[in-house]
């Protein structure tokens, strides 16, 4: 067994943490993380021993997932978000007064999904990974001043996605 | 947020990303301890990072599920990421995009600024301003095309129609009508299954003689595809690499040639 192997072992938790975070849906991530490794085994012969191996498997794992995205939404299969007027989300302003109470009560997780793909990449790299821009950079294929201002873009709308909590449309009403 | 980030919003990200160095860092921390507003700014991009770990560390201590181990994978020996229906469909879509590229040879397409730089400027304009929108990113939706096509045909007096780019996987979400230096202009929006968004820009004027010649411009952001007939311009803007945003504009202008050719 090469030890090419039992690195690629070693990284599958962060692999399905990266796959968690970019399709959300459990099973679908976890698809995501044995096409990679076998895309990964196959290729073996292409890794540059002494080179960074994580970095390599997320940029194959993220190609994976850009090319079934493409397919998925060429085949007009998939979640395509409704933008009747019933279907948007509800604007409210921020309470900024209360800053931590939002930071509470928000979902993280829903306000992500809310990026497109080229802020939310670079973000889930960066902040959930821990991927300096230079990796980041190399994995998505773009200069280190692209990730900089589209990590700009992307924290900053997800801050004020988060701010804009809606707040729900039955139960409590807040009184003066 | 309709703007590009300045550099203070790029030292305030790096700054929280630990990629400054200690003079830069020092100097940012002096900036943000007399400016309440950015400090609080930076508080909350800290805290967005501590909550998507909070969010996803959880992974990290479950289990692996034994298909996923390499020598499982490898035992199996079966090629399953092409078994799956929608890698199938991806590789068909690869096939069918060298297909296009074939069919569109003829379009010449020439790098560089051109004359036609000021409206490329009012098209990326009306993108940097819209493409963001989470909720109105369109005035009409495409959910009555045949609507949304005769208002904006009406209002900018040119026959309009919104191409059909679902082939190369982009969505038409609807349209706005835009005030331009030449009267009313119309900015139709697309959405890949990314929440990728590219626009078309229509203005009436003289654009040129609509010889097949696709223009790239680009800037902070964003990629452009320009073309013209005699009486109307017509631009794609979009955060695509160039190659990409090409292969869509190639189609919206061989359905508009197509379409004038059968009138």
């Amino acid at each position: 067994v090469p030890a090419e192997t039992d690195r690629i072992v070693a990284e599958l938790p962060r692999l399905r943490r990266f796959a968690r975070a970019l399709c959300a849906d459990p099973g679908v991530a976890d698809d995501l993380v044995q096409d990679c490794v076998e895309r990964a085994l196959g290729r073996l012969k292409m890794f540059r021993a002494g080179t960074n191996l994580r970095a390599w498997l997320f940029t194959i794992m993220r190609n994976i997932y850009i090319s079934s995205l493409r397919a998925k939404s060429a085949s007009g299969e998939g979640n395509m978000r409704s933008l009747d007027a019933e279907g948007a989300p509800l604007p409210v302003p921020a309470n900024l007064d209360t800053p931590e109470a939002i930071m509470g009560a928000r979902d993280i997780v829903h306000a992500l999904e809310q990026l497109p793909l080229p802020q939310r990449e670079v973000l889930v790299l960066v902040a959930l990974e821990g991927m300096s821009y230079l990796e980041t950079s190399q994995i998505i294929g773009v200069p280190t001043g692209t990730v900089m201002s589209r990590l700009a873009r992307s924290r900053e709308k997800l801050r004020q996605i988060l701010n804009a909590n809606p707040v729900p449309r039955t139960g409590l009403r807040s009184v003066k | 947020m309709t703007t590009n980030p300045d550099n203070r919003d790029l030292e305030i990200n790096a700054l929280v990303d630990g990629e400054l160095d200690a003079h830069t860092r020092a100097e940012v921390e002096v900036w943000l301890a007399n400016n309440p507003r950015s400090a609080e700014r930076a508080r909350q991009y800290r805290q967005i990072n501590a909550d998507l770990h909070k969010a996803f560390d959880g992974v990290l201590d479950e289990p692996v599920p034994a298909a996923l181990h390499p020598a499982i994978i490898a035992a199996r020996r079966t090629p399953g990421f092409w078994r799956r229906p929608a890698m199938a469909a991806a590789a068909a879509l690869l096939v069918m995009v060298g297909g296009l590229g074939a069919w569109t040879a003829s379009a010449i397409l020439v790098p560089g600024p051109t004359a036609s730089d000021a409206l490329v400027a009012e098209a990326a304009r009306a993108y940097a301003v819209y493409e963001p929108e989470l909720l109105h990113p369109v005035e009409v939706t495409a959910a009555d095309p045949d609507h949304l096509n005769n208002w904006l045909s009406n209002r900018t007096g040119r026959t309009l129609a919104a191409p059909d780019l679902t082939a190369s996987g982009f969505r038409l979400l609807g349209g706005r009508l835009l005030p331009s230096t030449v009267g009313p202009a119309a900015q139709f929006m697309y959405q890949d299954m990314s929440l990728q968004r590219v626009t078309l820009y229509l203005r009436p004027g003289n654009g040129g003689d609509g010889a097949g010649e696709l223009r790239l411009a680009s800037g902070e952001g964003w990629n452009a595809f320009s073309w013209g007939y005699s009486r109307i311009s017509v631009v794609m803007v979009g955060d695509l690499a160039a190659d990409d945003l090409r292969t869509l504009a190639e189609s919206a202008y061989e359905q508009a040639n197509a379409r004038s050719a059968g009138q």
